[in-house]
């Protein structure tokens, strides 16, 4: 390619980028400088792209009300129980499928877990809540939700899970059955490990999914726990809506997943390029 | 240390398209300390067999014992055997001392004790310098040497290697030759060596077993297999180049006796002591009067050093039917000799191959490197008639 040509692709790559970038990021510079603004600044029939005055004390009035804090505890619980529930049983159903896949019910069987993720979750809403209702625990718990999640998360797990084990070489369990170790202890301290980028992004996986949730939650909890994706919606009251508020506690909430990504943004990328590319 | 058995060991593969027979009736008694390679092609069984051995694969029926003792039921772990693999297996997340110690760490070794192991294998292997690396950063024979630490460290009774030497370079693969060599003599293990490299096979075991569509063809020396293999395909695996093998007929003449090709223009004459059941042979209908000759190309030399001379033979330097008989038939005395037309000289260093025609038939010959015939030209070649293998054209087994 000719030095003039290159110039050329590149320029309108970084065009491209550009306007992308524009859609993409407009809506969370929307967020965050609405997060900002005074409530009478947000309702301007012309509306201003900077704030004029500045309120960080918006933060703070979110949690005026004391269940708004407690929504974020709820949200998290919920989340990392989902996600160690749906680790631990996606992790196990994975290996079996993926080394005693005979005995595991075979591809259809595995195929039959991946189909449950993909139907309308909305298809199930009535007889889960129904289903739920009769339960000990009830609809309105921590408990409820950490086990309807599984329904969507525990096939992406352990489809994922499967995949990962199947590109782990099995020379090296069956070296360990040589060296004396059991099945279950082989698993433990050698497969494990091998597949632990991939558990990781599996994990991210399923919190962002039980973290975002609305639907289920909406229907599902509300007094006794209530997750903060319920809580978002209750600042708009009647005929007006606290935008500002609504916006920073938007914001407040996209800080976990954000920094877990950051956190394990290396696990991450390890993760999923597992399988695509072999070292 | 462990004789093992393996008697009418088989097993059966179930696919979707049928049941797949990846070892038939394997019969193999292997001494206390004896270092015995399977050696066969590809999907020859082999690797099954010795999945078998170490449990790491069901035995369809049959029994293999250790000692005398009946192991199908055992767990890998409870077999106290050893396997290096072809891949090497080494844990990735480990560092070379904690791969070594680790079968040490489940049998619930202490770690001064461990630490003491690690580092006599580590010196037996040369592998001191390298103990807290990963597997990942070794090269190659490293990881092969790492491999092998990590079988011998716990002492086991039966060692095997699963092609450990597919993966090095042909240097590394001398010295590792040498290092299995002295490992073998100094532990006095009983060893199990799988590969599809005769070279291997024959410069490491005492005995090589030799496998083909899933049957064991002939277990033996390698002095054994060279000099009578028990059927055309041992004749045709074992040896660098192959066999030469000749469809043959056996004719009578009064007392003389010869093999001799269908339009009868290569001949060659069976050494004496095999007149007698030669000639009951042809004396029986059908089939019977048929065999396949084999002569290995080192036991095929040039007549008069370099094969010119034999042009005066046959003046028009092709080989035809009358100067090849001819030929064979007035060296009564000394070796009887072939005539044929050189088709490739190939030089390859130490020695030459020579690829040469008589009529329809190719084969081969092992000749010194400076021989320096050219293609076309026609030589006359000399054997051992004592050189000479015959197989049942019918059953390929071999007769003598």
């Amino acid at each position: 390619m000719s030095e003039k040509n290159y110039k050329l692709v590149k320029g309108l790559l970084l065009l491209f980028v550009g306007i992308w970038l524009c859609f993409t990021l407009f809506p969370l510079y929307w967020q965050i400088i609405t997060a900002f603004k005074s409530p009478a600044e947000t309702n301007l029939t012309v509306p201003t792209f900077w704030p004029t005055e500045w309120h960080p004390e918006n933060f703070v009035s979110v949690f005026a009300d004391p269940g708004n804090s407690k929504a974020l505890l709820d949200s998290f619980i919920i989340a990392t129980g989902n996600t160690l529930a749906s680790l631990v049983l996606g992790t196990l159903a994975g290996y079996a499928f993926a080394r005693f896949p005979k005995q595991a019910g075979g591809e259809n069987m595995a195929f039959w877990i991946l189909s449950n993720r993909m139907f309308p979750p909305v298809a199930i809403l009535i007889p889960m809540f129904f289903l739920f209702d009769a339960m000990p625990w009830g609809t309105d718990s921590h408990l409820s939700l950490i086990i309807l999640y599984l329904v969507f998360n525990m096939p992406l797990a352990t489809w994922l899970m499967m995949v990962f084990f199947r590109d782990a070489p099995r020379e090296l369990e069956e070296a360990a059955y040589l060296d004396g170790f059991t099945p279950l202890q082989a698993f433990w301290r050698v497969t494990l490990p091998l597949v632990l980028p991939g558990m990781v992004s599996v994990g991210i996986l399923c919190w962002i999914f039980a973290w975002n949730e609305y639907l289920f939650a909406n229907l599902f909890v509300g007094s006794a726990v209530r997750t903060f994706t319920i809580v978002i919606p209750t600042f708009t009251h009647g005929s007006q809506t606290l935008w500002n508020l609504q916006m920073a506690f938007s914001l407040i909430a996209m800080a976990p997943p954000v920094m877990l990504f950051i956190v394990l943004r290396r696990y991450m990328v390890r993760g999923l390029s597992l399988g695509v590319v072999k070292g | 240390m462990a004789r093992i058995t393996l008697k009418n060991v088989n097993k059966i593969y179930p696919s979707r398209f049928g049941e797949v027979h990846a070892v038939k009736d394997f019969n193999l008694d292997v001494a206390d300390g004896e270092f015995v390679a399977l050696l066969g092609p590809s999907g020859c069984g082999k690797t099954s067999t010795l999945r078998m051995i170490v449990g790491l694969e069901q035995i369809t029926s049959g029994d293999i014992s250790f000692d005398g003792r009946r192991v199908n039921d055992l767990e890998p772990r409870e077999r106290n055997v050893a396997m290096a693999f072809e891949t090497y297996a080494l844990y990735p997340n480990f560092t070379i001392a904690e791969n070594l110690g680790f079968p040490l760490e489940v049998r619930g070794l202490d770690e001064p004790t461990r630490k003491k192991k690690i580092d006599r294998i580590a010196q037996i292997m040369r592998l001191e310098q390298i103990l807290d690396q990963k597997p990942p950063s070794l090269s190659g024979g490293e990881q092969q040497r790492v491999s092998l630490g990590r079988a011998l460290i716990r002492d086991p009774d039966v060692f095997i290697l699963d092609e450990v030497m597919s993966h090095l370079d042909a240097n590394l693969k001398f010295q590792m030759l040498l290092d299995l060599k002295v490992l073998h003599r100094e532990l006095g293990r009983t060893m199990i060596y799988v590969t599809h490299d005769q070279m291997e096979a024959l410069a490491l075991a005492d005995r090589v077993a030799v496998m083909d569509h899933a049957l064991l063809q002939q277990a033996g020396t390698r002095n054994e297999l060279y000099r009578t293999p028990a059927n055309v395909f041992v004749a045709d695996f074992i040896g660098e180049p192959p066999t030469n093998f000749f469809e043959m007929s056996i004719k009578t003449n009064g007392s003389a006796l010869q093999l001799s090709n269908s339009d009868g223009s290569l001949t060659l004459s069976p050494p004496a002591s095999h007149h007698t059941m030669l000639t009951e042979r042809a004396a029986m209908n059908g089939m019977a009067k048929d065999v396949i000759a084999a002569i290995r190309p080192q036991h095929l030399s040039l007549a008069n050093g370099i094969g010119s001379t034999s042009s005066t033979g046959s003046a028009s330097g092709s080989a035809d039917s009358a100067s090849g008989s001819a030929d064979s038939a007035s060296s009564t005395g000394s070796n009887p000799t072939i005539t044929a037309q050189v088709q490739i000289n190939e030089y390859l260093g130490e020695r030459s191959i020579l690829t040469l025609k008589n009529g329809g038939q190719a084969f081969r010959a092992l000749v010194p490197p400076d021989t320096a015939t050219r293609k076309g030209e026609t030589v006359a070649l000399t054997y051992d008639p004592e050189n000479l293998m015959l197989f049942d054209k019918d059953t390929k087994q071999l007769i003598a």
